[in-house]
């Protein structure tokens, strides 16, 4: 029992740095809008085509789905700036 | 028994609890995650005021379009536990007087739901449709006046009206044993909702 305690202590480390690893950031930085759009809302909702709201609409939405979904501003500026594009 | 729908505070005790979430690929597509909420949760000034409650619950989350199948792919599971502090309690023992009881004052739950949402489908009737399948379990204390052992299964058809409103076909059956007698429960459901955010 010692021992996977201690193995579950260093998989928690290992795994806490390599999402942290400037790699990982980059991975996800090299994102188009598209992707991080799809990848990211579907996880809790479908997506509305972005035709089904203007652009002063989009950026109150912005805001909220920023702290709901607990997106980077780095992330909701690319996605929000695609959705604008495509409205 | 613990009493979600109380609205008034009932002593001086504070909750804490959180949740901690991880999303181990850079692709989103799976979080799992830990929460618990410790409080006291005995009235004030009773013979229960120092009474605890231990809610844990681990959770996991799979939603990913997989292209090999046509559509998305939508996993979720979570396991619940509530785990009360032992307490001594009393009931009519039917000669006019009371019976004091205790119990191993523990329940728990658990639900995994598989969907999938044919989403590349080149028909605009069939990338509509959702197909759900929901298994559940529900364990409350042996001994207790609310024990009960139930399970749960159901399959369910949604079509999405819009990306926020569906419709929602379910079949769903319930199984297990309730009450002190533990009398059998076995129903069977179907159901039709329609389902809309605004």
């Amino acid at each position: 029992m010692k021992t996977f305690k201690i193995l579950v202590i260093i998989g928690f480390f290992a795994t806490a740095a390599i999402s942290c690893s400037p790699e990982r950031a980059a991975i996800v930085e090299n994102k188009p809008g598209v992707q991080l759009w799809g990848e990211n809302c579907m996880r809790c909702h479908n997506t509305p085509s972005p035709a089904d709201f203007n652009d002063t609409d989009w950026t109150t939405i912005e805001m909220h789905m920023k702290i709901r979904a607990n997106l980077t501003t780095y992330e909701s500026k690319k996605i929000f700036e695609f959705i604008k594009s495509a409205n | 028994m613990l009493n979600f729908n109380n609205v008034d505070d009932n002593n001086n005790g504070k909750s804490f609890g959180g949740r901690v979430g991880y999303l181990p690929f850079t692709d989103s597509s799976t979080e799992i995650g830990f929460s618990w909420l410790n409080s006291k949760v005995g009235d004030r000034e009773s013979d229960y005021k120092d009474v605890s409650a231990k809610l844990f619950a681990y959770d996991f989350t799979f939603v990913k379009k997989i292209n090999p199948l046509g559509g998305i792919i939508d996993i979720r599971a979570q396991y619940n536990q509530s785990i009360v502090d032992d307490a001594n309690y009393f009931e009519p023992d039917g000669l006019g007087g009371l019976e004091e009881y205790t119990f191993n004052n523990k329940s728990d739950s658990f639900y995994a739901q598989l969907s999938y949402k044919p989403t590349t489908s080149s028909s605009n009737f069939i990338k509509n449709l959702e197909f759900v399948g929901r298994y559940s379990e529900l364990n409350t204390p042996e001994g207790a006046e609310w024990e009960s052992n139930v399970k749960q299964t159901t399959f369910g058809l949604n079509y999405w009206l819009s990306w926020r409103s569906a419709i929602k076909i379910n079949y769903q059956t319930t199984t297990g044993t309730g009450g002190h007698g533990g009398s059998a429960i076995d129903q069977n459901e179907f159901s039709i909702h329609w389902a809309f955010g605004i």
